[in-house]
C-alpha cells in the first residue's frame, strides 16, 4: 500500500522529500566535517548517542539539504528536517546549561590571562579551554549521558533527524567556535563582557556596566606638557568648529526607545520612570541654562 | 585685578586666580591684599629664597601671586560673578607651570595686562600649591554659565582655561537638554567590590564624538597641569569631568522633583531595579543588592547597555529600509490629491558601505540565495538570511511594524498607509539610523520645510507709482515715505511658496491623511494647520500697516492674526519697490545702477557702483542702510561717492544740507585723507580737539561745509551743539562703536536730527548681535525691537543655543538693510586686483603728542650747537626716538630703560596699553575685523620692542595668538612658526615680524593681509616685505595697510615719497642719512608737528 502509493508520486520508497534551499553540509565526500577539537568531542558524543544506522541516515540528510530551519539557543539546538512524511520533523537536542557560579568560576580563571580574551575576541576556542574547564572539573562539551533528544517522528531511539541535526551543528561549531559557548548558556559576547569587567577590576580596581565612549580622534596624541610651555594657557582653534556643529539634535527618549525594558528582574515599571526622568532632566537643563542667562534680565 | 583660571582637581573644578598687583610686588589694591601671604600659613620670611626653591619642586612651592583661597571667594561674589551658595571648600590643589628662575610666569592674560615682554629664557615646569575655590559639582554648570554670562569684569579677566570649562559645561548641557545620558552601575574593589550606581553621558555617537573630538583638541595644557593620577592625559580629565557633572546634575535636577519618593513603597531587597532606582534617584548611590554577588547585575546591566552600542559595532552587511511612495496615478496633475488607501512600501534590504558605491540586495533575493552564502557586486554574504533575520529582530525592537512581518515566511517589504509612512518618516526614521540601520527616504523629505501657513501679500505704497524711474533724483521727498509708511496687506494661505485657493483648502480639509502629494511631492500637514487656515482666511480681510509692521510680522517677530493661532508666517510677497527691496537673490543687482559720479577722482569698481546705488535706493525711500563690507573693499569711497552723486543732480541739488560723520579717533586723519584724494571737491570741517568751535559757529561751519567729521566721545559732549543743525545725513563709520559703554553716547547718537542715516561697519555683524540691534536702532529706530526683546527673541537662541531657525528668521529681516560683500565673492573677485595698497593714517593721542612736541623742541634747541658728527649723531637719535612715539609712549619710555613697572598704565586704569596710540589703536581695530572674517595677517615693524609690545597688545585686546619673528629667533624655531603660521587650524592667525628678519625668503601666503606699522622709507625694502604674502601660491587678493600718523614726520616724508620730489630720491636711495645734512629750518619743517596731528585724549 504504501510502496503503491509512494510509486504513484514517482518517489523511491527510502528517499525523503526533496527539500529547496535546505541547509546542507558545505563539506562533500571525503573532506572532513570536524575540524576543531569541539566539533570532534561534539560527533564523539553524538556518535556515542545514536546508532551507527540512524547515523548514517542523518549524514545523508544534512548532506542533501533535508533540514528546513535549524535554530541555536542557549542550552538547545531546534531543527525542521524533511524526512518522508509530508510534513517536517521537529528535532530538538538539548544541552544542559552551567549555571551563574560555574561560569563565574570560569571567567575568574580565565580573566587571569590575556591569551583567553584574546582568542575569544579572534573567534576562536583554543584546546587550552578544554583544559581550563576541565581544571575546574567541568566540561565544555557535555557527555553524551547528560544529552537529550527529542524528535516528533515516529522511531522509538535517537533517529537521523536528529543526527542530520548533530552533523550541521559540528559544521557551525567549526565556523563560529564560540556557538558552544552560546548553548552552555552564555554567549560569546557575554563572555568577553564578563571578562573585560573582571580585568578592569582587576587593572583599575573599578568595574562598570557601560563601556567607555572611544577616545575621540585628534591630529596626533597628548604631548607632554613639558613641550607645550609656549602656548601653555592658550585654547586651540578647533572650538570654532563647535560652534558650527550647532547642538546635537535626537528623537526624544532615543536611546530609552532603543534600549527598551531592562533585564532585571522585578516588577517595578521602570522604562516608564526612566522616560518621566529623562524629560524631567532635559527641561531642567533648559531651564538651568536659561537662568544663568537672565534671559528676561533688564540689563542685558 | 586678576585672572580667573579653573582646573578639573579632585573630582572637582577648581577656581583660581593671579593678582596683578602680587605680581607687580605691590598690594595697592585691597581686593588683592592677602595675595602675596604665603597660603597654607607658610612661614618663609624671605620669598626670593622661596622662589628659588621652586626649581627642586619638593614639596611644592606657594604661587607667589596666586590669590588666597578666601580673598577669591569674596572678590567672585563681590563682583557677582559668584553666587554665595556656589562657593565650595577653600582648597588647594597642585599644579605644574612654566617657570623660569625666579618663579612661576605670570599666564598670557596677566603678562598682557601688565605689558609683560616675552623673554627668550629657557622655562621649565615647576610644581606649586595654589589655592582654589572648589565649585560644588551639583552647582558647577550654572556657576560657570554664570561667570560666562557676567564677566569679565574690569577686576576679573579670564584665562583661557576657564573659557574652555564655559565651553565643556555647555557641552554637558547640550548632551542634557538632548537626552544623552544613561543610567549605569558601577563596581568598585576600594569598598570591597561593592556596588555604586550612576548616571554618565553616552559620548559613542558620532555627533558627540566630533564634537569630544574638537573638545580634546582645543585643550589648552593648563587645563591638564594638575599633578593627579590623570599623568598629563587630555582624554582622561575630561571623561572624568563629564561623567561627574553629568551625574551630579542629573541627581540635582532629580532630587528638585523627589523622584525618590516613586520607590518609596517598593522593596529593593526584592527587586534590584528598585535597589539600582535607589542608588539613582538620590544623593547616596550605593546599590545594596537583594543577594548574591554584583556581577550578575551587572553583567545585565551591562548587556542592555550594549544595545546602543550595536550601532558602532563593524558589521559587513547590515538591515538597510527604504521608503517607497505609492506609484503615481491619473490625478497626479491636480494640485492636491491623496488616497489614503495609497500603499506605501517600506523594502528591506541588505547593505554594505563599501567604495566607491553602496552595495545593496533586496531581501527577495537574500530569500531566494542559497542559504550558505550570496555573492553581491563581489562581495561574499555568509548565511545571508540568518543575517537579514536577525537584523530585523534587531529592528523590532525599536519599530513595531515589524514584528508583524515576520509572521511571513520570507518577508521582503512591509506595507504601510500613508498614515504609517508618516510615523515612520516623523518618528522612527532617526531611531533606526542611530541604531546603525540604513533608511533611505524620498528625497522630499529632507527639502527645506514645505509647510502649510500663510504668506503676507503687500502692495507697495501708492506713492511709488509717481516716479517708477528711480535714476536721476534721489533726493526727490524721501522721508515721506521710510519703514512707517502704510501698506495693504492680506493673508495668502499657502503650502511653502505654492499658494491655495479657497477650493484647495476645502479639500485639504476633507482628506484625512498626514500626508499630502501636492503637484509632484508629498507634504507633510498637520491637521492643525489645515482647520487654522480654514477657520483664518474665512475670518481675516487684510488691512493696513506699517511697512516695519509688515516686515516684522513677515517674520514672525511680532504676533499676527495667523501666529497667534498657530499658523505658521511663511514669508512675505510684495510688488513695487518693496518687491525689489525684498528680492533675496539678486536684489540689490536689480536696482537701478547708477554710474560713476563726475566730481569722483579715480574709478569706482562695478561692485563699488552697486554699493552706491544701494545707498542711493534705500534712501531715497527714507531707509537707513547698513553698508557692512568686507574690510578692503572700500566702504569710504562708496559713501563719498554719494555725497558726490547727489550733488550732481540737477533737480534738487540746492537742497543738499550738511552730512554728520561720527568715526572711531583714530580714523579721523584717514577720511580727510581720503576725501582729499577722491572727491577734492567735497569741503570738509572736523569738529575735534580742544580748540573745536561750539555753538552759532560750528553751527555756521556745518552749514558751509559738505562734511563734519566728529567722533564718538564727542557726541555726547557736545550734543547741544550738534543738536542745532538739521543734518541731512548722519553717518557711522566703525559703527559697532555704537555699542559700547556708555550707553549714553549711543542715545546721544540716535537723538541727533537726520534726515538720512547710514551706518558703515567691517565686522559681520550678522554674527555679532548686539553690535547688530545697536546699529538697526540706529539705520532703522525700533525695527528690531526693544534691546530686551531682541536679546530674548534672538541673541540668546542664536548666539547660545545656536538656533538656526531664529537665526535664519534674523537673517531674513535685517538682509533688505545690510549690504555685505566678502572679498571672496564671486563678483567682487573679478573687480579686485591681486594686490590692493591703501595708506592708514592716525592720530597721536596726547601723551604721544606731546612728548613728540618735546623732543623736536629738545631736539631744535641743541642742534644749533652741535656739530659735524655730533649733530648727525643727534639728529638720528631724534628721527628714531620720534617714530618711536608714533609707534608708542612705551616703546620710547622702554627704550629709554624704563622698567616693565614703570610704563604700565597705573592700576586704576583700565584702559588696554593700545590706547595709548593712536596707531596702534588703529591697528587693533583692523585686527579685529579681519580676524572675524578669518584672515590673517603679517605685521612688520623695524623695532624689536615694538614687535613685543606688539605681542602683548595683541593677546590682550584680541586674546589671540600673535607670534613675532625677529633677528635673535633661534634658526631652529623658525620653521615651526611659520609652519604654524600656514596651518589651517588659524590657531596663530597674526604674524609679527621684524622687517629685517622676515623681510626676505619667507613664504607666508596664509596672510590676506600685510601691515607696515613703522615705515622704512624705501619702497624696495617694504615691497620685499609685502612680497612675503603676495607670491606665487596666492590665491587671494592682498591687502597691503602702510601706516602713517598724520602731523608728523611720517606724514612729511610719505608726501615726498608720493610726490616725487628732489629730496625723496635722496630718501629712497640713503636711507635717513639725508635728514641729517637738512638745515635747522628744514629740520624744523619736516619734523614739527602740525596741527592736524592733535586729537583730544578721550
Amino acid at each position: 500500500m504504501t510502496s503503491n502509493f509512494n510509486r504513484s508520486f514517482g518517489r523511491k520508497p527510502s528517499s525523503p522529500r526533496v527539500v529547496r534551499n535546505g541547509i546542507r553540509l558545505r563539506a562533500t565526500g571525503d573532506e572532513a566535517i570536524a575540524r576543531t577539537w569541539i566539533s570532534q568531542q561534539w560527533l564523539e558524543r553524538l556518535e556515542d548517542l545514536v546508532s551507527v544506522g540512524p547515523l548514517c541516515e542523518g549524514l545523508e540528510y544534512a548532506r542533501r539539504g533535508q533540514t528546513i530551519t535549524l535554530q541555536i539557543n542557549p542550552g538547545r539546538v531546534d531543527g525542521h528536517v524533511q524526512g518522508r512524511a509530508a510534513e517536517p520533523y521537529r528535532t530538538q537536542l538539548r544541552i544542559p546549561m552551567l549555571d551563574e557560579q560555574q561560569w563565574q568560576r570560569i571567567i575568574d580563571a580565565m580573566a587571569g590571562e590575556a591569551f583567553y580574551s584574546a582568542m575569544l575576541l579572534a573567534n576562536q576556542l583554543p584546546p587550552a579551554v578544554g583544559s581550563l574547564f576541565a581544571s575546574l572539573e567541568l566540561q565544555l562539551v557535555p557527555s553524551a549521558d547528560q544529552l537529550t533528544i527529542e524528535c516528533d517522528c515516529p522511531a522509538s531511539e535517537p533517529c537521523k533527524h536528529a543526527a542530520a541535526v548533530g552533523y550541521l551543528l559540528a559544521e557551525r561549531i567549526d565556523n563560529d567556535p564560540l556557538v558552544m559557548l552560546s548553548l552552555r548558556g552564555m554567549p560569546g559576547e557575554r563572555v568577553l563582557e564578563r571578562l573585560a569587567q573582571a580585568r578592569a577590576m582587576r587593572t583599575h580596581g573599578v568595574a562598570a556596566a557601560h563601556a567607555d565612549p572611544p577616545m575621540p580622534h585628534s591630529q596626533d596624541g597628548a604631548v607632554p606638557l613639558e613641550e607645550c610651555l609656549d602656548a601653555f594657557w592658550r585654547l586651540g582653534g578647533q572650538l570654532a568648529q563647535l560652534k558650527r556643529l550647532g547642538p546635537p539634535q535626537h528623537a526624544p527618549h532615543a536611546l530609552l526607545r532603543r534600549l527598551g525594558p531592562t533585564p532585571l528582574p522585578g516588577q517595578f515599571p521602570m522604562l516608564g520612570l526612566l522616560a518621566s526622568i529623562y524629560d524631567v532632566v532635559s527641561r531642567s537643563a533648559i531651564r538651568l541654562r536659561d537662568e544663568a542667562e537672565r534671559i528676561d534680565d533688564e540689563s542685558a | 585685578m586678576l585672572v580667573l583660571h579653573v582646573n578639573w582637581a579632585q573630582g572637582a573644578l577648581g577656581l583660581w586666580a593671579e593678582s596683578r598687583s602680587a605680581y607687580l610686588g605691590g598690594a595697592d589694591c585691597p581686593a588683592d591684599m592677602g595675595a602675596s601671604r604665603p597660603p597654607g600659613g607658610s612661614d618663609s620670611t624671605d620669598t626670593s629664597v622661596q622662589r628659588i626653591g621652586v626649581a627642586q619642586a619638593i614639596p611644592p612651592a606657594a604661587h607667589p601671586f596666586a590669590v588666597s583661597a578666601s580673598d577669591l571667594a569674596a572678590t567672585l561674589v563681590a563682583e557677582d560673578l559668584l553666587e554665595p551658595d556656589a562657593v565650595g571648600a577653600l582648597d588647594s590643589m597642585r599644579l605644574r607651570l612654566p617657570c623660569d628662575p625666579i618663579g612661576p610666569r605670570p599666564s598670557d592674560r596677566l603678562a598682557s595686562a601688565v605689558g609683560a615682554l616675552d623673554q627668550p629664557t629657557e622655562l621649565r615646569l615647576g610644581r606649586f600649591e595654589i589655592p582654589t575655590v572648589a565649585l560644588p559639582n551639583d552647582q558647577a554648570l550654572s556657576a560657570v554659565l554664570r561667570l560666562e554670562d557676567r564677566g569679565p569684569t574690569d577686576a576679573v579677566d579670564f584665562g583661557h582655561s576657564l573659557r574652555y570649562w564655559i565651553t565643556v559645561a555647555r557641552f554637558v548641557l547640550e548632551l542634557l537638554v538632548d537626552q544623552r545620558f544613561i543610567p549605569t552601575l558601577i563596581q568598585t574593589q576600594s569598598n570591597g567590590g561593592g556596588l555604586r550606581a550612576a548616571w554618565r553621558p553616552w559620548l559613542h555617537d558620532e555627533s558627540a564624538q566630533v564634537r569630544l573630538g574638537a573638545l580634546l583638541a582645543a585643550m589648552p595644557p593648563v587645563v591638564r597641569a594638575v599633578v593627579d593620577g590623570f599623568a598629563d592625559e587630555p582624554w582622561r580629565v575630561l571623561h572624568d569631568a563629564l561623567g561627574t557633572l553629568t551625574d551630579a546634575t542629573v541627581r540635582r535636577a532629580l532630587i528638585g522633583e523627589d523622584f525618590i519618593e516613586a520607590i518609596r513603597d517598593h522593596d529593593p531587597s526584592t527587586d534590584p531595579q528598585v535597589a539600582w532606582l535607589a542608588g539613582l534617584l538620590g544623593h547616596r548611590d550605593a546599590v545594596v543588592l537583594p543577594q548574591g554577588p554584583g556581577e550578575q547585575m551587572l553583567g545585565d546591566i551591562r548587556v542592555w547597555i550594549s544595545q546602543l552600542e550595536d550601532a558602532r559595532r563593524p558589521r559587513p552587511f547590515r538591515l538597510c529600509f527604504r521608503l517607497n511612495e505609492p506609484p503615481a496615478h491619473a490625478v497626479q496633475d491636480d494640485l492636491l490629491s491623496v488616497d489614503e488607501d495609497l500603499c506605501w512600501r517600506l523594502s528591506l534590504h541588505l547593505v554594505m558601505d563599501s567604495e566607491p558605491r553602496q552595495v545593496m540586495v533586496d531581501a527577495r533575493r537574500v530569500w531566494e540565495s542559497s542559504p550558505s552564502g550570496l555573492v553581491v557586486d563581489g562581495h561574499h554574504i555568509d548565511r545571508p538570511a540568518e543575517l537579514l533575520l536577525a537584523e530585523l529582530g534587531r529592528a523590532s525592537r525599536i519599530y513595531p511594524k515589524i514584528a508583524p512581518a515576520l509572521a511571513e515566511a520570507q518577508p521582503s517589504d512591509i506595507a504601510l498607509t500613508t498614515a504609517e509612512a508618516a510615523d515612520f518618516l516623523r518618528d522612527y526614521r532617526s531611531l533606526l539610523e542611530e541604531s546603525g540601520f540604513g533608511v533611505i527616504v524620498p528625497a522630499w523629505w529632507d527639502e527645506p520645510a514645505c509647510r502649510l501657513g500663510v504668506r503676507l501679500q503687500i502692495d507697495a505704497p501708492a506713492s511709488d507709482d509717481r516716479d517708477p524711474e528711480i535714476a536721476g533724483d534721489s533726493t526727490a521727498a524721501p522721508c515721506t515715505l521710510g519703514l512707517n509708511s502704510l501698506v495693504r496687506y492680506r493673508w495668502q494661505v499657502a503650502i511653502g511658496d505654492q499658494p491655495l485657493s479657497g477650493d484647495d483648502l476645502r479639500q485639504l480639509e476633507q482628506l484625512h491623511s498626514p500626508l499630502v502629494r501636492v503637484g509632484r511631492s508629498w507634504v507633510h500637514i498637520a491637521r492643525q494647520d489645515i482647520a487654522n487656515a480654514t477657520a483664518f482666511v474665512q475670518a481675516d480681510r487684510g488691512g493696513e500697516v506699517s511697512l516695519l509692521g509688515a516686515l516684522r510680522m513677515a517674520q514672525g517677530v511680532v504676533s499676527s492674526q495667523p501666529a497667534e493661532i498657530g499658523l505658521p508666517v511663511l514669508g512675505m510677497d510684495a510688488a513695487g519697490w518693496v518687491g525689489q527691496l525684498l528680492d533675496p537673490v539678486d536684489g540689490h543687482e536689480a536696482m537701478p545702477q547708477l554710474d560713476q559720479p563726475r566730481g569722483f577722482v579715480g574709478t569706482l569698481r562695478p561692485y563699488q557702483k552697486t554699493g552706491l546705488s544701494w545707498l542711493v535706493f534705500l534712501e531715497r525711500y527714507g531707509l537707513g542702510a547698513c553698508l557692512a563690507d568686507d574690510m578692503g573693499l572700500g566702504k569710504t569711497i562708496q559713501l563719498i561717492a554719494l555725497l558726490l552723486y547727489e550733488r550732481e543732480q540737477p533737480t534738487r541739488s540746492a537742497e543738499v544740507g550738511p552730512t554728520l560723520l561720527v568715526v572711531p579717533t583714530s580714523l579721523i586723519g584717514n577720511w580727510v585723507a581720503e576725501l582729499r584724494r577722491f572727491a577734492p571737491s567735497l569741503s570738509c570741517h572736523v569738529h575735534h580737539g580742544p580748540q573745536r568751535s561750539l555753538g552759532g559757529r560750528f553751527v555756521e561751519f556745518a552749514a558751509a561745509n559738505d562734511m563734519v567729521i566728529t567722533t564718538y566721545a564727542l557726541v555726547p559732549r557736545d550734543h547741544d551743539t550738534l543738536m542745532r543743525v538739521r543734518w541731512w545725513r548722519v553717518v557711522l563709520d566703525e559703527a559697532q562703536y555704537i555699542k559700547n559703554p556708555p550707553t549714553q553716547q549711543a542715545t546721544a547718537i540716535r537723538q541727533l536730527p537726520a534726515q538720512r542715516r547710514v551706518a558703515m561697519t567691517g565686522t559681520p555683524v550678522e554674527n555679532r548681535l548686539n553690535d547688530l540691534w545697536s546699529i538697526m536702532e540706529f539705520c532703522n529706530p525700533g525695527y528690531l525691537g526693544g534691546a530686551r526683546e531682541f536679546r530674548r527673541r534672538f541673541a540668546v537662541p542664536v548666539e547660545r543655543h545656536r538656533d538656526r531657525r531664529q537665526a535664519e528668521a534674523l537673517r531674513n529681516l535685517v538682509r533688505p538693510f545690510v549690504l555685505r560683500r566678502l572679498k571672496i565673492d564671486p563678483e567682487v573677485i573679478v573687480d579686485l586686483p591681486a594686490c590692493v595698497q591703501t595708506k592708514e593714517y592716525a592720530t597721536l593721542t596726547a601723551e604721544q603728542a606731546g612728548l613728540y612736541q618735546s623732543i623736536v623742541d629738545e631736539m631744535l634747541g641743541a642742534v644749533d650747537r652741535a656739530q659735524g658728527i655730533q649733530r648727525r649723531g643727534l639728529v638720528l637719535a631724534t628721527l628714531t626716538r620720534l617714530k618711536q612715539v608714533c609707534n608708542h609712549p612705551a616703546h620710547l619710555l622702554q627704550a629709554t630703560g624704563a622698567s616693565v613697572v614703570d610704563w604700565a598704565p597705573k592700576s586704576a586704569d583700565h584702559r588696554p596699553l593700545s590706547a595709548r596710540s593712536g596707531k596702534c589703536t588703529r591697528l587693533i581695530e583692523m585686527l579685529e575685523e579681519l580676524l572675524a572674517a578669518g584672515d590673517k595677517a603679517l605685521v612688520f615693524t623695524q623695532f624689536r620692542q615694538m614687535g613685543h609690545l606688539l605681542a602683548a597688545m595683541i593677546r590682550h585686546d584680541l586674546d589671540c595668538e600673535a607670534m613675532f619673528l625677529h633677528g635673535g629667533t633661534p634658526p631652529l624655531k623658525r620653521q615651526p612658526m611659520i609652519d604654524r603660521f600656514q596651518g589651517g587650524d588659524g590657531a596663530a592667525p597674526i604674524f609679527i615680524l621684524s622687517l629685517k628678519a622676515g623681510g626676505i625668503g619667507l613664504n607666508l601666503t596664509a596672510a590676506n593681509h600685510v601691515f607696515h606699522f613703522d615705515r622704512w622709507w624705501n619702497p624696495a625694502v617694504e615691497n620685499q616685505a609685502t612680497d612675503r604674502a603676495y607670491r606665487i601660491g596666492q590665491s587671494r587678493t592682498v591687502h597691503v595697510h602702510k601706516f602713517v600718523c598724520v602731523g608728523t614726520l611720517e606724514e612729511h616724508i610719505d608726501q615726498m615719497i608720493e610726490q616725487k620730489t628732489h629730496l625723496a630720491d635722496n630718501v629712497i636711495g640713503s636711507g635717513e642719512q639725508w635728514v641729517t645734512e637738512l638745515t635747522t629750518e628744514q629740520l624744523h619743517e619736516i619734523l614739527r608737528l602740525r596741527a592736524t596731528a592733535l586729537e583730544l585724549d578721550p
